[in-house]
Order: structure tokens, then C-alpha cells, then sequence
């Protein structure tokens, strides 16, 4: 009886110095023995099903230890600023990395199918290569990229040239190795287009805008000829194909304004597809378009039903 | 100690692992999650012996401290001073085998050793966010009066086939399921 009575009185006070021992334990130890018993526990958790959730207890959420950034040690080499710096300039370089690519992946286009023979296909990317941006230069207040392609690649004058799947400019200059294209809103710039709601084709220009953009912003003119063609802001403006530079279906850009010039002008502000200041790099289009047998005008005739 | 209360021990200590981080988890919502260990720990402790019921609670609040405490050992002392505050209240109510007393008992289990966690852990300079800290402990004592009664009643069960029972609780247990037995048309032998 007595036992029992010094057994049950110096239990608790043991138990409880115990427990004050364990605030001894480093928090090492105890995050390798947390590890090794959810390992050794992993087959169980894997079978119910909890592997992967926060399987926490509850108490957890309570109270978190504080955790500040070890302080370093007195007398600490440099080495340890000199890796952290590499570290950086490695995480910048792969950020930079990881853009440049994102930049080169396709962009969802608005429109994914083009009428041929009463039915709907999916337009399919032209044949071409592509080209990275490896310089820039204004020439007569108008930007010119120059690309690491030329004729020795296939590259032509006058190729149309893509960014993300939508149209960013035209072929200029063709050197062996390189090439320059100018952007779609060079002043010398023409695209045949259309609306695709309104199905109304016209031209696309670079050049002065029939009113500024936002903020500076650098905007294409369409001219369109029609007595009402009911065209609204926001619509998608494509290419037509007819210039023999793009087949057709390209997204060109998006109706920001209209203004109507006459009877049956007009002339719309168009915003191009691609931000101009973002390209690094293009898709050039080497595919070549059929010829047209153009009838040739006879000596002496200066229009086909003239006199 | 008998080997058969360290096997029971044993058995209740994996028995609360595997509810703790596979079952509960994996099924039950946040909100009603409780703290198996320290219910499991009060029922032990009410239908037990009283080192049982303190080795218990002392070997369920280490594996809870192990996979769930930010401060080692904070929560292993917590239990053994809420059940020493329970065991101090009311341990002839607690210790008499009946499973209310231990359902109680568990949800004021509960209720205490968060709440010491929460206090001691704060002057042991753990950070804790206070809204959170009481939601937890609200959910914590909503999943106790959920639980407790099913994990008193396993536990109970558990402790009375191997033997684990006081004397007194066992002769009580016993009393009833000879009674139960008798209603039904059978006798069972002492």
C-alpha cells in the first residue's frame, strides 16, 4: 500500500521532469526522428489514402516557432556573399531564360478556323523558320529589326514574318546571313486584310494614325471602302492572303476607333496584335504562294474596257 | 508493469498515430478534427490505473509532440498538467468507468492542454496568432464533443478485453454486460 502511494505521488513529478527534459532535445534530432517515423509510417499513410495532404495535427496550427534568419557567424568568409551573388545572377539568367522561350510559344489565335469548300479546318501554321532579334535601329523615325536569318536560310523579300502566331511585319532587306524587317506600323507598310465580322476587306497601312492611341500608343489604319459595312470596336482584323505575302487567317490586330471619310470611305484605327517593344523573336514565313497568271496588259491599252 | 499494459500502451499509441495522421485527416473535415491523443489519454486514464492512465497520457502527448508541436515537448507537458488539473477536479467522478465521465473528461482534456499549449507556448516565445490559435482550439474542443464518446468507447472496450481495466471499473463493466447477457437470455460466468 505504501509502495503503491510513493508509486502513484513520484509518477507525475517524473513524468512532468521528463517532459521539461525534452525542451533539451534539439530541434535536429527531432526533425530526423519526425522524419524517420513518417517514413517508417509512409506504407500506412499511402494506404488510407493521406499521403500528400497536411496530415498536421491539429495542435500544430496553434503556435509556430519563430524562425529568423541565422544570423552569420562572426568572421564568416566572403565566400558565402560570393555564392549567394552566383545564386542571383543564376536565378535571373533562368528567369530570363524562361521569358524568352515563353515569348517564342505560339499564341492562341481568335481564329482557329478558316472556310474552304463550305466546311470549317483548322488553319494550319505556313512553313518557315525562325529568327531571333539581334538588333534594332530607327531609320527615318521609323524601328527596324534586323534577325539572324537571310537568303542563305530561304529567306525572301518581302516574307511575311510572325510573333506568337500573329503578324508583326514584313521582310525589308536580305542579306546572306541577315535579314531586316519592318514592323507593321512602318509608314511603308501594306497588309491586305479583312474584318472578320463584317467579312469587308481592305488595306492594312502603317504610318499616321487617324487619331493617336493611348499613351503614345502606335496604331495601324485600315481603309475600307463600303456604304455600311457596321463595324464596331473590337473587332478582329486578319489577313486576306491577297497580298501574296500571308495566306490567310493571320491575325493582324483589333478595331480600336472608326472614322468614315466620305461617302463610302473609311478609315479604321487598328491596334496590331503584338506588342512591337516585346519581340525577340520572330517565325518568318518561307512558304511560297502560287503565282497568279496575271493577264498582261496589250501595247496601246491603258484600262481593260478602255478605248 | 504488466506486459499486457505494455502492450496496451502500445496499441493505443499507434492506435492515435494512425488515427492522427491517416483516417482523420484523410476523412473528417478541419473543423471537426480532434485530438485523438489526449482523448484516448483521458479514457485510459479513467478506466485505468492511474500510473496507466499517466503513461498514457504522457507516451500520446510525446507522439503528438513528435508530429505536431512546434515547440518539443510543450505538448507532452501540457497533457500531464491538464490531466493532473482533470485528476484534481473530479478523479472520483473520472475514475468510476462511466463513459460520460469519460467523454467530459476528454473534451476538458482538450480544452486545457490547448489551452496551456497556448499560454506556456507564448511564454516560451513561440509565435501565436491569436484568432487562429482560439478557432483551433474551438475546433478542437467541437471535434473532442464529436469523437470523444466513440474513442472513450473504443478505448473502453480495448482496455476491458486485454485486461487493462481498474478494479473497480472492471467489476462495473463486467456487472453490466452480465446484466446485458442476462436480459438477452444468457449467462456469462464471473
Amino acid at each position: 500500500m505504501r509502495r503503491d502511494y510513493v508509486r502513484s505521488h513520484v509518477l507525475f513529478p517524473g513524468l512532468v521532469l521528463l517532459a521539461l527534459l525534452l525542451f533539451m532535445v534539439p530541434g535536429v534530432h527531432v526533425e530526423s526522428l519526425r522524419a524517420r517515423s513518417l517514413s517508417a509510417l509512409s506504407p500506412l499513410l499511402r494506404l488510407s489514402g493521406a499521403a500528400g495532404r497536411n496530415t498536421q495535427p491539429q495542435a500544430a496550427l496553434i503556435a509556430v516557432p519563430v524562425t529568423a534568419m541565422p544570423a552569420p557567424p562572426p568572421g564568416a568568409p566572403p565566400e558565402n556573399h560570393a555564392a549567394e551573388d552566383a545564386l542571383r545572377a543564376e536565378l535571373v539568367r533562368l528567369l530570363y531564360e524562361n521569358g524568352l522561350l515563353r515569348s517564342a510559344l505560339p499564341a492562341p489565335s481568335p481564329l482557329i478556323l478558316a472556310e474552304k469548300d463550305g466546311q470549317r479546318h483548322p488553319l494550319a501554321t505556313p512553313a518557315g523558320l525562325g529568327a531571333d532579334v539581334i538588333a534594332r535601329k530607327v531609320l527615318w523615325q521609323e524601328p527596324v529589326l534586323a534577325l539572324d536569318r537571310g537568303a542563305a536560310d530561304g529567306i525572301k523579300l518581302h516574307s511575311g514574318v510572325l510573333h506568337r502566331g500573329a503578324v508583326v511585319g514584313r521582310i525589308i532587306s536580305v542579306a546572306p546571313h541577315v535579314s531586316c524587317m519592318a514592323l507593321l506600323t512602318h509608314r511603308g507598310m501594306s497588309v491586305a486584310a479583312r474584318l472578320v465580322g463584317s467579312r469587308v476587306e481592305g488595306v492594312l497601312q502603317g504610318g499616321p494614325q487617324p487619331y493617336a492611341g493611348e499613351e503614345g500608343e502606335r496604331l495601324c489604319r485600315m481603309a475600307v471602302v463600303g456604304r455600311d459595312i457596321n463595324v464596331k470596336a473590337g473587332e478582329v482584323v486578319v489577313t486576306s492572303g491577297y497580298d501574296g505575302s500571308f495566306p490567310p487567317g493571320l491575325w493582324l490586330g483589333v478595331v480600336v476607333g472608326t472614322k468614315k471619310n466620305g461617302d463610302v470611305q473609311w478609315e479604321l484605327a487598328v491596334r496590331p496584335a503584338c506588342n512591337e517593344n516585346a519581340v525577340e523573336c520572330v517565325y518568318i514565313i518561307t512558304a511560297t504562294m502560287p503565282e497568279v497568271p496575271w493577264p498582261v496588259m496589250p501595247e496601246g491599252r491603258k484600262t481593260v474596257g478602255g478605248r | 508493469m504488466k506486459l499486457r499494459y505494455a502492450f496496451g500502451l502500445m496499441l493505443l499509441v499507434a492506435g492515435a498515430v494512425v488515427l492522427q495522421l491517416a483516417v482523420f485527416p484523410a476523412f473528417v473535415p478541419a473543423a471537426i478534427r480532434p485530438d485523438v491523443g489526449v482523448l484516448l489519454g483521458m479514457a485510459a486514464l479513467a478506466f485505468g490505473p492511474r500510473e496507466f492512465g499517466l503513461a498514457c497520457v504522457f507516451a500520446l502527448g510525446l507522439q503528438a509532440d513528435l508530429f505536431g508541436s512546434a515547440r518539443f515537448g510543450l505538448l507532452t507537458l501540457c497533457s500531464l498538467l491538464s490531466a493532473r488539473l482533470v485528476l484534481w477536479v473530479a478523479w472520483r467522478e473520472l475514475t468510476r468507468g462511466d463513459l460520460l465521465a469519460a467523454w467530459v473528461g476528454g473534451i476538458a482534456g482538450t480544452f486545457l492542454t490547448h489551452l496551456l499549449y497556448i499560454l506556456l507556448g507564448r511564454l516560451c516565445g513561440l509565435e501565436v496568432l491569436w484568432g487562429q490559435a482560439w478557432l483551433t482550439l474551438l475546433t478542437l474542443v467541437l471535434g473532442a464533443c464529436v469523437w470523444g464518446l466513440l474513442c472513450a468507447w473504443v478505448c473502453g472496450r480495448l482496455m476491458y478485453r486485454l485486461n487493462l481495466f481498474s478494479l473497480p471499473v472492471r467489476e462495473r463493466w463486467a456487472a453490466d454486460e452480465r446484466l446485458a447477457a442476462a436480459r438477452k437470455g444468457k449467462v456469462l460466468r464471473a
